[in-house]
């Protein structure tokens, strides 16, 4: 039971109470004689991130669409929280209900980053269910985790029961159904549903196999110890974007999340091919909305909410085929209710000037460019097809409209860097301040600032930098300190990454079974909130890494041969690996890759997954 | 035309902030399509005005806010459309028009809290001899605020800002009080100030309830 008076008590002295306390606007209350089914959203980490999340708006208010199913959330709570549930001997519960986790028929985490991982331990721990798969029984509720870390998801594979890999709206209510019908006719047992829902195309169960290793370390083969399961797991797609599931309305938080508005996904995918990026490989290929399904979804949404501002989400927006009459149409229909259109991952290269002039009369904030790299030769290596020319061409425009405002994103540890390449950071930077103020003067307006953020390189898996060794963390402030050193001017801001963070996401990111027992044992120490700077403990994590004898180096500065099996190799993307090689190879001459639209480069997903062309003119 | 709204902010609403109440106001009116004055500037942002802030965790049954309409509407239907798309929690209770040209704040006298004591030992002569000893010195409140990390403490008589406390009930060790606060320039007491008050004065105090039930304007 409920103990509404216990909680009432310790939501007064925690920081933030209405992180836990649910009932707002557009969230849903069922009454629980209706249910057949309770599902858990469970986002690792706190609410005012989790809330700022599309894709559990998406299932959260797709599920609760299901009459007899009653989706509700829970969040990592901080750390005060957690010291006030354990004082109180009270359990982690769910924000509509107040109830325990415990009291739910699945749980579903999502996984967004690698850094999440300890709060999931710590979240079940909390509910008082058991972290691993093989000690929960029946009675327990099922632990199921996808999202884009669920592509490679060895790491975890002792806590959960079972992993979505792809996009999750279609088999989030295959699953529900499946254990719905179980659960009715008095069938359910725990092994039974997951042999079950092992045949839905997009689940992996991973107590269903083994992973054997050499005597290096290397993995030797993977065995299904069950039988007839797959050998190979097939991501999930949504095929028509337009006629699949998107929500009318989301719930309005009371507190002030990341993002406070109107989110309308307006494609899936992107076709520009940097070798870097992980989404640019799995969401393959790309799936547009049409511009009148985005118009009336972020109608729909606006009125729900009363959220003062709507944004377009993808993964690289100014690549939507009709993107200048959207977005003028959506300035046309808002500006006069005060209601603000947000362009975030918007490549400024890709805006044509009516829209520059449309977009200054809103709100003149800050510029943002990520070139990645600061040499030519280095964006060579990882596609991103931008050159010095376009962005200083495109900034001298805005500058001359009078932006003065500018944000560089930058990595440094890519493959092949040198010295020079990491200087060429610099050089970009002092070149663009140079650019405004080698103006006449009377155009130059605002007051000129840079700031130049550079991130440290984590390679991820079912890239063509899958196989490539990552900087150590010596190697990483010898950097990041050069840069320190040479950047010494005023108007330019230099931020940068602690690389021990990236050490381990990269630890992660590329891990396999053997990095379980390093995750509960970290946990175990105190490891939660890693991706929290004044959490974070390094140590710790050293300490966990050398308690169970696992090297960190081997997944991090460790070269892999294209013939490796890889912990991730059972999964299909839908990429080809003979297309990552082919593009790694190519990284190597410096060769660039062209935009999809352009010319298809038959990475695989149009033959394996898509069933058809992704372009017309491709065709 | 400017109106006046009465609403309440009870059950896990008491956990959301002054600030945060502000934007769901907000919200709240602009999805019932009510159109509201704006002020001028680079960031408008809509004219409206709270009669006083309620501290987290307390519940209310009568806080006030004022709006400025851009045109002239009949009160009782701008409280339906608010109500409509307003948590069940969160609810208008009243609105009426005003031609005052002060502001909420400014006209705002006495602030009715609502005090459920669960005592021990006390019986009502005791009960009214305490709250006798309470006005008739001084009653000093320390009331610790933290500005840029930095400690600062307030000292002040807490009796100045309590006009009166009427016994509603009282009967086996239970005690309902009715207290009028003042709400001056100068600010206004805490309730749980006031009950910290009555413990200091050898008042036998095992829990208590405080919820804020209605405002008293000039």
């Amino acid at each position: 039971m409920t103990d509404t008076k216990k909680i009432e008590k310790i939501l007064i002295s925690v920081e933030k109470p209405a992180r836990y306390t649910g009932g707002e606007l557009n969230s849903y209350t069922k009454d629980k004689k209706d249910i057949n089914l309770r599902f858990l959203f469970a986002f690792p980490d706190v609410y005012e991130i989790g809330m700022s999340h599309l894709g559990m708006h998406i299932l959260y208010n797709m599920l609760n669409e299901e009459e007899d199913v009653w989706c509700e959330r829970v969040f990592a709570p901080w750390t005060d929280m957690e010291e006030e549930l354990r004082n109180k001997d009270l359990e982690l519960f769910a924000i509509e209900s107040w109830d325990s986790i415990k009291d739910f028929d699945i749980i579903g985490f999502t996984l967004q980053y690698e850094m999440s991982y300890t709060n999931i331990l710590n979240m079940l721990n909390l509910g008082k269910i058991p972290i691993k798969s093989k000690d929960r029984n029946d009675s327990d509720p099922l632990i199921i985790a996808g999202g884009p870390c669920s592509y490679n998801p060895e790491p975890l594979h002792e806590f959960i029961d079972l992993f979505v890999i792809g996009e999750g709206e279609e088999v989030t209510i295959e699953i529900s159904n499946l254990l719905k019908s179980m659960k009715k006719n008095g069938s359910y047992t725990k092994d039974k549903f997951l042999k079950e829902a092992s045949k839905i195309e997009g689940i992996y169960i991973p107590s269903f196999y083994d992973e054997k290793y050499k005597e290096n370390g290397l993995i030797s083969e993977r065995v299904a110890i069950e039988d007839d399961v797959k050998s190979i797991i097939k991501k999930r797609i949504i095929k028509d974007l337009n006629n699949s599931f998107y929500p009318h309305k989301t719930i309005v938080p009371y507190i002030e999340t990341v993002h406070d508005r109107v989110i309308v996904e307006i494609f899936r995918g992107c076709t520009r091919g940097c070798r870097f990026c992980q989404a640019g490989m799995i969401y393959r290929p790309v799936r547009e909305k049409d511009k009148e399904t985005i118009i009336k979804q972020g109608q729909a949404l606006l009125e729900n909410t009363g959220h003062e501002e709507i944004s377009l989400s993808s993964l690289s927006s100014g690549d939507y085929s009709d993107i200048d009459s959207l977005v003028i149409e959506l300035l046309d229909r808002y500006e006069k209710d005060n209601i603000n259109v947000a362009l975030p991952s918007l490549r400024m290269d890709s805006l044509s000037d009516e829209l520059i002039n449309r977009i200054q009369s809103v709100r003149k904030s800050s510029i943002t460019f990520a070139p990645e790299a600061g040499t030519q030769r280095m964006r060579d290596i990882i596609n991103k097809n931008i050159s010095e020319e376009e962005i200083t061409g495109k900034l001298k425009e805005l500058f001359d409209l009078g932006w003065s405002s500018v944000k560089l994103y930058f990595m440094i540890g890519l493959p092949g860097e040198e010295k020079d390449d990491v200087l060429g950071i610099k050089e970009l930077a002092y070149k663009i301040k140079d650019l405004f103020f080698k103006r006449p003067k009377e155009e130059i307006r605002g007051n000129f600032k840079l700031t130049t953020s550079v991130s440290c390189f984590v390679p991820k898996a079912f890239t063509p930098f899958q196989w490539e060794a990552q900087n150590d963390i010596e190697e990483f402030y010898d950097k990041i300190n050069l840069l320190k050193n040479n950047i010494k001017d005023k108007k330019i801001t230099y931020n940068y990454h602690e690389p021990e963070r990236s050490y381990l996401e990269g630890v992660f990111a590329r891990g396999d079974r053997k990095l379980s027992k390093v995750l509960e044992t970290a946990w175990k120490k105190g490891c939660k909130f890693d991706g929290w700077d004044d959490k974070f403990k390094f140590n710790e994590w050293l300490e966990a890494f050398s308690d169970t004898n696992i090297d960190p180096d081997f997944y991090t500065v460790r070269k892999r041969d294209f013939d490796e099996i890889l912990p991730w190799d059972f999964i299909d993307s839908g990429v080809k690996k003979e297309f990552l090689i082919k593009e790694k190879m190519k990284s190597k001459n410096e060769d660039v890759t062209s935009d999809c639209k352009i010319l298809c480069h038959n990475c695989g997903v149009n033959t394996g997954i898509m069933k058809g062309s992704c372009y017309e003119s491709n065709s | 035309m400017k109106v006046i709204v009465k609403y309440k902010k009870v059950g896990r609403l008491k956990f959301i902030s002054h600030l945060d109440t502000i934007r769901l106001l907000q919200r709240a009116i602009r999805r019932a399509g009510i159109k509201i004055l704006y002020s001028q500037g680079y960031n408008p942002h809509p004219k409206f005005s709270f009669a006083m802030p309620l501290s987290l965790g307390l519940e209310t049954y009568g806080d006030y806010i004022e709006i400025e309409l851009e045109d002239s509407e009949n009160p009782n239907t701008i409280k339906e459309r608010l109500n409509k798309v307003l948590p069940e929690y969160f609810q208008v209770v009243d609105t009426k028009e005003s031609e005052n040209s002060k502001t909420l704040a400014a006209r705002l006298k006495y602030v009715l809290y609502k005090i459920d004591l669960e005592l021990e030992n006390t019986d009502l002569d005791e009960f009214n001899s305490i709250k006798d000893k309470f006005f008739k010195e001084e009653q000093i409140v320390e009331r610790i605020k933290i500005k840029k990390r930095r400690k600062k403490v307030k000292r002040f008589d807490g009796r100045k800002f309590i006009e009166k406390i009427e016994v509603v009930d009282f009967k086996n060790n239970n005690a309902t009080l009715k207290v009028y606060g003042i709400f001056s320039n100068e600010g206004a007491i805490k309730m749980e100030e006031l009950v910290e008050l009555l413990k200091t004065l050898t008042l036998n105090i095992k829990d208590y309830k405080i919820v804020r039930e209605d405002m008293i304007f000039e």
